[in-house]
Order: C-alpha cells, then sequence, then structure tokens
C-alpha cells in the first residue's frame, strides 16, 4: 500500500498491560476503541539537540533525550461510548497507572504504546458545532510498530 | 512502573447503564447481562460501565 488517508484510522485503549514490549505484547491485549473520533494527532518520539562548537571545525550536533511525545485525539463527546469512558476513566486516575493505547491506519498497520492521559477537557464551542472532547495522551514507552498484515 | 489495574471477570457482569462499544459495533442496555471475553469486561468494569448484579443494580 503506497499513501494512505486518515479515513479509517482508530484509537482504542485497554487497562491491561503487556507481557512484553513488542508486537506480540501488544497484539495479544484486548482494546476497546473509542468512537467518533475526529483526530488522532501525532505519534512519535523526537530527540533534543545537544550542540557542542568547537574552537576548530564545524558544530557538532547529537541526540539527547528522547521524549515519546503526546498524542491530542479529539473526540466528539458520547458519554454512551466505552472506549471514550475508559479514556475519560485514564484521565480522572489520580495515580500514576500505564493504560496501553492502540492506533489503526487505514492501511491496517497499527502503532502501540503505553501512555497516561493527562485531563479529559470538554469544549462547548457555540451553539452549533458539536461539543467535544480533547484528552492529552502522554506517550511513555517506546512506539511500537506493527505493519499491514 | 505500575500498571493500570485490570479486573478479571469470573461472573456474571451487567450494565450498570446504557453503552456502546464502536469497536465491536455492539450497544449494551442498563442492568443487562454484558456477554464478552474476560479481557473486554476488564475494560468495561475500569470504566465502571460493568459491574456485579448487585453493584449494577445501585448504579442503574
Amino acid at each position: 500500500m503506497g499513501l494512505q488517508t486518515g479515513a479509517g484510522s482508530a484509537i482504542a485503549i485497554s487497562v491491561a498491560a503487556p507481557a512484553t514490549q513488542d508486537v506480540a505484547g501488544y497484539a495479544a491485549l484486548t482494546y476497546t476503541e473509542a468512537g467518533n473520533c475526529e483526530k488522532i494527532g501525532t505519534i512519535g518520539a523526537t530527540f533534543a539537540k545537544t550542540e557542542f562548537q568547537p574552537l576548530k571545525g564545524p558544530k557538532q550536533k547529537l541526540k539527547g533525550s528522547a521524549d515519546y511525545g503526546s498524542l491530542q485525539p479529539q473526540f466528539a463527546l458520547d458519554e454512551s461510548d466505552a472506549g471514550q469512558t475508559l479514556f475519560r476513566t485514564a484521565a480522572d486516575e489520580e495515580t500514576n497507572a500505564l493504560y496501553s493505547v492502540r492506533v489503526t491506519y487505514q492501511s491496517g498497520a497499527k502503532r502501540y504504546f503505553q501512555g497516561r492521559v493527562f485531563g479529559w477537557p470538554e469544549t462547548v464551542d457555540g451553539a452549533d458545532p458539536v461539543m467535544m472532547a480533547t484528552p492529552t495522551v502522554e506517550i511513555c514507552t517506546k512506539v511500537v510498530r506493527a505493519p499491514a498484515a | 512502573m505500575s500498571t493500570a489495574k485490570t479486573e478479571t471477570a469470573a461472573k456474571k457482569m451487567y450494565a450498570t447503564r446504557d453503552f456502546n462499544d464502536a469497536g465491536a459495533e455492539k450497544a449494551f442496555l442498563a442492568g443487562k447481562i454484558v456477554e464478552a471475553d474476560d479481557a473486554t469486561l476488564a475494560n468495561y468494569a475500569a470504566a465502571g460501565l460493568v459491574a456485579e448484579e448487585s453493584q449494577a443494580a445501585k448504579a442503574a
């Protein structure tokens, strides 16, 4: 498969933790998909850039600390949706418990990680727009990539 | 690192309120038995959507 769009993509969450941080570990879990998702966000780690400018020679650039990143999915608020409710539960969690998250692309490829949900803000933006929920999911483990089957 | 608590569902679980599972394309009614595998029920239980009969009756 070549190019793809976001159509058909999905995000799902599980309370269970993978036995191993690999495709097999994550694929063994059961996830609950969050419905009415409009956007998922950006998945992927970034690295701090560490620079050193010697008196002689070009600037040296090293990879510093990794930040696994964060997602800010956008949902049309649906209080009857099980997946959204589980995301909200994760947001309300007052411990540092990790939840497992699976993002499925249009191609069928999957991205897995564990994360913490930092809040479940709900937006009432006027009479006409649908009420939205925009949680922030901080990614706390390496993203595991599973190719399309 | 701590992980989210997982509840097993050896007993029958009942919906505490009406809810839908978008991925499974299923809808559940408050007070009715929720037929699903243990891992799915663990997710529902963590979200407060299912409980044992006595607790579900209180919530409904």
